[in-house]
């Protein structure tokens, strides 16, 4: 018998780790939300995925920390979008969370790894 | 398509956003939802599926909702800092205000003029109220009991006068029997004619009591009171107007023991703007008699000795100031 996990921790997982998906999208340029969701579904192969309802609340608690910075971008013969990018509050905060995260997994593989093993 | 600019707003209702924010939103998520229903539809996804399927997303248990309610709706605390644009920034927001209305005036020179006329009459006639409420209300007088001064006026209701300038004799009365004043004092607006060097001027002035001053309780910038003394005797001085001339049926009269005493009051009278009379009179600039008179000269002329004292007086006759040394002469013979 296949066990899922568990709807609460696949939710905390996620809510754990999307400020740092969304940021480290957005630092080397700008996307608007739809992109941003689709880039995180793509490059999950589709273990994660943010629907709108979650995606843009989100967007927009980083922009209100002013982590990034969203500008209204129009390009000739389509209709306008909104593109967030990092700013350099964000940019340090990334960095912060990067690390963290990677000392994070690197814990959880100790002590997970190690049982498995 | 489906309106999904409808279906957002319609979840936005509840949160009562400001207008442009939620215009905002509404315009990002429906163009968001348009693009994943176009791609939906593109895989092969039926029209009613699709939509399905996006609503469904959409709704999520009413997540978005509930998201946004707790991050649009959250009161951040916004530190005071000069020229940053947040709500709750009450000098940001005022130097906005005030910029957004400098174009506006600028905009409408019209309109302009008319808030500066009206700010002009409006600034302008409260001042001028102001100043007359203070000098009338305010201010007090420049006395130094000012609430104790009174303005006393006749009155004779019977003729229909209900107040008149009081009389000299009335006056003279109510300060014989004043019980109720420290002190009485009348005064009268007068003109003048000031005679400067030749030119004549007419000048605003007052005729007053002596006591005018004292009951003010004010004392001259210049000069002195009317009160004055005279080798140590106090005196009151009146103007007495032109009619009214100082004779010699008045005099002070100074007994001198020596020449040099006699001539420093002789010169410090007649040479302060006075006149030599005769026989040791003369007369001060004020036109007051005076007598210099040596005490040689008194003993002189009271010489028990009827043919010296003769001598003594006809000396004196002759002259203006008197001279010791001469009569003395003469009384010798």
């Amino acid at each position: 018998m296949k066990h899922k996990p568990s709807p609460m921790l696949d939710r905390e997982m996620k809510k754990g780790s999307a400020e740092l998906l969304i940021l480290s999208l957005v630092e080397t340029r700008a996307r608007h939300g739809y992109e941003i969701g689709k880039l995180i579904e793509a490059r999950s192969k589709g273990v994660l995925k943010f629907k709108v309802g979650s995606l843009y609340p989100l967007l927009y608690r980083l922009e209100k920390r002013g982590w990034i910075e969203g500008k209204w971008v129009e390009k000739p013969g389509e209709k306008r979008r909104r593109c967030y990018k990092l700013t350099k509050e964000g940019k340090q905060v990334l960095k912060a969370q990067r690390s963290m995260w990677q000392s994070f997994v690197v814990a959880i593989n100790q002590i997970t790894g190690l049982e498995n093993a | 398509m489906p309106d999904w600019k409808a279906e957002v707003r319609r979840r936005l209702l509840a949160l009562q956003l400001a207008p442009t924010r939620e215009n905002a939103i509404v315009e990002e998520l429906a163009a968001h939802l348009d693009e994943a229903y176009a791609e939906l539809l593109a895989s092969g996804v039926s029209e009613a599926d699709a939509y399905r399927q996006m609503r469904a997303e959409l709704h999520d248990g009413g997540l978005l909702t509930h998201e946004l309610q707790r991050i649009e709706r959250s009161p951040t605390p916004a530190p005071l800092v000069l020229g940053t644009n947040r709500r709750t920034n009450m000098i940001a927001d005022l130097r906005q205000d005030l910029r957004f209305g400098a174009r506006m005036l600028l905009k409408n020179p019209g309109f302009t003029l008319i808030v500066l006329l009206t700010l002009n009459l409006g600034i302008g006639a409260n001042t001028a109220i102001f100043s007359v409420v203070n000098a009338v209300m305010l201010r007090q007088l420049p006395f130094a009991n000012a609430d104790r001064l009174v303005r006393l006026n006749e009155s004779n209701p019977e003729r229909g006068w209900p107040t008149f300038s009081v009389s000299s004799p009335n006056f003279l009365d109510w300060r014989a029997r004043n019980q109720s004043f420290e002190g009485l004092a009348a005064t009268i607006g007068e003109n003048f004619n000031l005679n400067a060097g030749g030119e004549i001027e007419v000048v605003r002035g007052a005729s007053v009591t002596t006591d005018f001053l004292p009951v003010l309780g004010v004392t001259p910038m210049l000069g002195r009171n009317f009160l004055f003394t005279v080798m140590g005797i106090p005196c009151l001085g009146l103007n007495g107007r032109p009619e009214f001339k100082h004779n010699e049926a008045f005099s002070f009269q100074v007994a001198t023991v020596d020449q040099a005493e006699t001539d420093r009051y002789w010169n410090a009278i007649v040479g302060n703007g006075g006149a030599e009379s005769a026989c040791g009179w003369c007369k001060d600039k004020w036109g007051l008699s005076w007598q210099i008179t040596p005490v040689a000269l008194t003993e002189a002329v009271t010489d028990p000795d009827p043919a010296v004292a003769k001598r003594a007086f006809e000396a004196m006759m002759q002259m203006k100031k008197i001279d010791i040394a001469a009569v003395k002469a003469a009384r010798r013979g």
